[in-house]
């Protein structure tokens, strides 16, 4: 079974990320929050990451760089789902390593569709 | 020739139609519901006058009907005098053929005939604006006057005072013409009206006269008895009259009576009533008067019947009038009760139309008004109300666009609110980045900006990076610098050892080099001795043969020679000593030659590993190992060296004991030269040949010391600049770590990541 870990401050966003994924079978790990997430994806090294931009402590970009720089965890895909929308920020979140970009809010197939592109 | 200076064109003044600009005229004070207001009073002007006009008319048909009651108010009087002045031409016609049965009708009618005159002139008086008859009521009472004299005085004929009569009631006919015409009777508009007026005032008096002239010319035939043709021919065309006059008068009524079925019993009653008293007086004049040859009827009797008729038809006539006056009275009211009527309605709708205006005007109004109320809120910046009267015109439509406008507007204000929050919130991102970015700058590289969800949030995340890389780029560098701190701290303690050593080395061969000298000195002494010791052998040789003088010289000069062989010894030892003593110190040279070799080696990799830093430290290094490979190639060379020259030295060493053997035998035999002065000769040759030995040696030793004391000097020469390079290799240590301090010190102001 296919895991996904998905990372995001709202727990409302979490919940949604994590039905729509389980109903299409997808093993979830949801993390709340950035702080202490690439030692987790690191040790549990999922399939895929779905990854928030703006968080508290520590922002997607940021932990995205750091699992980048990391061996064990640069090669696990990572899809941006956040509510900055603009042209420049998905091509920044692309720049700085993630395979792609889904905008909030988004659509259970939307997402999906994204989602089936890599895993 | 003049240039024409091209016409300015003043810019025309910016012109704001909007503000202040007041167009519409005298009204543009005026409110819509004012404006709209006058719309109505504009329109109420011809309104007003048509109404008036009508109104007028109106009046006018009163008016006209109102002078017809006056007219009629002169038929009765007007009759009355008609009547009197009849009854008194009969009369007095009566009177003045002698008939003095009728003096007290005709004095009756005479007072009557005054009073009905005074009454038509007092009348006439009345009325005078409307219905002017006075001159004729004034010629009628002058004739009269005269007529009343002339009867009086009986001075006239009775065919004359008929005629007389005849001429006042003519002119009394035209009065009454007058007076229809005057007074609009002639022009009554309505049938029955008119043919009661055209009776009262035209076939009534005509039939009237043509009776009375009937009554007065019968009655004068009756009286006289006697009739001729000509009164006849009057008579009976009188008569004709009188039947034609009835047939109209009866055609008059029946046309009233067609025009109003009302009137049929009053009028078909004077009608017949008429009919039967006038057909029954003609036909009694026909036959008592006029178609009669015996004329017996009495005047009595012929007077009264045309009295009776006259009467019956005065009385006709004044109901007659009556009649008229009522149809004009009621016709007055009809038309008084129309204009009433039609002024109720006029003021009706002129209420109606107000209040429709009214209506109309506030259904414009109101909307308008709330839009203004509303449109005025929203100038003041208030877009808390909208226009709630929607009317289904063109102001509805515009309160509709209001309404729009104002969901615009609050649309837009609630935008803008958004886009004042956003702006607000971009600001407070960027004050604390600016913050961030601060202390980043103050040195502290763990500092990262927050990435918020607007434009800023990418940018931020860029310093970030460039922070992140920086950090871990600046750890780097710091380790780095760590790292070559390390090394120059050790090569500096190494350059160090080898400048001690190089200098050791220098001091050592600086005293091998005396030492050399003063060998080389001692050697070409020996050299100078030997020689010297060679000539003093020949010379003994020859001595020797001279004599025991000589012996006693030589035995001098060989003590002399023990003396500086002992002594050559002695250097030779210490000469041996001395080159044992630079094979070590060439050793020494050769470690440490190794030693630099080694160093520099590390130097080399350590300044390959600073990169550009160490690119100068490279080449000394570099230059270092060389030297240092250059100092072992020269230390190895002089122990090669050395061991030759030791190896030399031995052999000297071993000559010069052997000699000082020599010498000391020489010495012996030369002490026992007394005894054996033979045997001095072969040993003079001994000693001479052993001295050119020496000699030989010594120069040979002279030779080998010059070429020690050369690799000496070469050995302190390489030493000397093993020396500075060292120097120069311990300034280049010393500078790096100078530098390798400064940059851990630049390093010291940046809080790096772990």
């Amino acid at each position: 079974m296919t895991r996904v870990m998905i990372i995001d401050d709202s727990t409302a966003e979490l919940k949604m990320m994590e039905s729509i994924l389980t109903s299409n079978s997808y093993n979830v790990t949801p993390i709340l929050n950035g702080v202490g997430a690439e030692e987790q994806i690191a040790t549990a090294r999922p399939d895929l990451i779905l990854l928030d931009v703006v968080m508290p402590g520590r922002n997607g970009y940021e932990i995205l760089r750091a699992l980048k720089r990391n061996p064990n965890s640069k090669d696990i895909p990572v899809i941006m789902v956040s509510s900055k929308g603009e042209d420049t920020d998905i091509a920044w979140g692309k720049r700085q390593g993630a395979v792609d970009y889904v905008t909030k809010p988004y659509t259970a197939e939307a997402v999906m569709s994204v989602i089936k592109k890599y895993v | 020739m003049t240039t024409a200076k091209p016409t300015q064109l003043k810019p025309a003044a910016p012109s704001n139609p909007s503000v202040g600009s007041r167009s519409g005229g005298v009204f543009s004070r005026l409110g819509i519901g004012a404006k709209i207001g006058l719309i109505p009073l504009a329109m109420a002007l011809p309104i007003g006058v048509l109404l008036a006009l009508y109104v007028s008319s109106q009046n006018a048909d009163l008016a006209f009907s109102n002078k017809e009651r006056v007219g009629v108010q002169f038929l009765s009087p007007l009759k009355d005098t008609l009547e009197s002045l009849q009854k008194h031409r009969s009369s007095s016609g009566l009177v003045l053929i002698g008939d003095r049965g009728f003096v007290s009708a005709e004095a009756a009618s005479r007072k009557a005939v005054d009073a009905t005159l005074k009454r038509l002139e007092a009348l006439s008086a009345q009325f005078k604006s409307q219905v002017n008859i006075s001159e004729a009521v004034a010629e009628t009472l002058s004739q009269w006057d005269v007529v009343k004299g002339q009867t009086n005085a009986g001075i006239i004929s009775a065919p004359g005072s008929l005629e007389a009569h005849t001429r006042i009631i003519s002119l009394l006919r035209t009065t009454l013409d007058a007076v229809a015409n005057q007074s609009n009777l002639i022009l009554d508009p309505d049938l029955d009206s008119y043919y009661t007026m055209n009776s009262s005032v035209s076939t009534l008096p005509d039939l009237l006269e043509s009776v009375g002239r009937a009554q007065a010319q019968s009655s004068t035939i009756a009286s006289s008895r006697l009739i001729n043709e000509a009164e006849r021919a009057s008579l009976g065309l009188i008569l004709g009259q009188a039947t034609g006059q009835l047939k109209e008068l009866k055609n008059n009524l029946g046309y009233a009576v067609q025009g109003n079925a009302s009137l049929k019993a009053d009028l078909e009653t004077l009608s017949q009533s008429a009919q039967d008293k006038t057909e029954a007086l003609v036909n009694l004049y026909s036959n008592r008067v006029l178609n009669t040859v015996n004329l017996t009827t009495p005047v009595r009797q012929i007077y009264d019947a045309g009295t009776r008729a006259l009467d019956t038809i005065y009385g006709i006539y004044d109901r007659n009038v009556v009649v008229l006056d009522r149809l004009i009275a009621v016709r007055v009211g009809q038309l008084e009760q129309a204009r009433n009527l039609s002024l109720l309605a006029v003021v009706l709708v002129l209420l109606l139309v107000v209040l429709l205006i009214a209506a109309i005007v506030r259904s414009i109004t109101r909307p308008v008004r709330q839009l203004v109320e509303v449109v005025e809120k929203v100038g003041q910046g208030d877009l808390s109300q909208k226009a709630s009267l929607i009317t289904g015109d063109e102001i509805g439509v515009l309160a509709r666009q209001v309404n729009g406008s104002i969901d615009l507007l609050r649309e837009t204000n609630r935008r803008n609110a958004e886009e004042l929050e956003r702006t607000k919130k971009l600001q407070s991102n960027i004050g604390a980045f600016l913050s961030v970015t601060m202390d980043i700058s103050d040195g502290d590289l763990t500092q990262r900006g927050i990435v918020s969800d607007d434009v800023l949030g990418n940018v931020v995340d860029s310093i970030n990076v460039m922070t992140e890389e920086l950090g871990y780029t600046l750890k780097d560098v710091k380790k780095t610098a760590d790292s070559v701190n390390l090394s120059s701290n050790q090569m500096t303690e190494t350059t160090e050892d080898i400048a001690r050593g190089a200098q050791a080395t220098v001091l050592e061969v600086g005293r091998v080099n005396l030492s050399l000298t003063d060998i080389s000195t001692l050697i070409r002494q020996t050299a100078l001795s030997a020689e010297e010791a060679s000539q003093l052998a020949a010379q003994t040789l020859s001595a020797s043969q001279e004599g025991t003088k000589a012996v006693q010289d030589t035995l001098n000069n060989m003590v002399q020679i023990r003396e500086q062989v002992s002594s050559v010894a002695q250097r030779m030892t210490s000469l041996e000593a001395r080159s044992s003593d630079i094979t070590g110190v060439a050793e020494t040279l050769n470690t440490i030659a190794s030693q630099i070799n080694l160093l520099s080696l590390h130097a080399l990799l350590e300044a390959a590993g600073a990169g550009e830093a160490g690119v100068r430290f490279y080449t000394v290094a570099g230059e270092v190992r060389e030297l240092a490979d250059s100092s072992a190639e020269a230390a190895r060379q002089v122990a090669t060296l050395v061991r030759s020259v030791q190896a030399d030295v031995l052999l000297v060493s071993q000559s010069v004991l052997s000699s000082q053997k020599q010498v000391e035998a020489g010495y012996l035999v030369a002490t026992q030269t007394g005894e054996r002065l033979n045997d001095i000769s072969k040993l003079a040759l001994n000693s001479a040949r052993l001295a050119q030995s020496i000699s030989l040696a010594t120069q040979e030793q002279v030779k080998g010391a010059a070429q020690v004391q050369q690799v000496a000097q070469t050995i302190a020469g390489i030493a000397r600049e093993s020396n500075s390079t060292v120097e120069r290799g311990q300034a280049a240590a010393e500078n790096l770590k100078v530098l390798a301090g400064q940059l851990e010190q630049n390093l010291a102001r940046f809080r790096l990541p772990n």
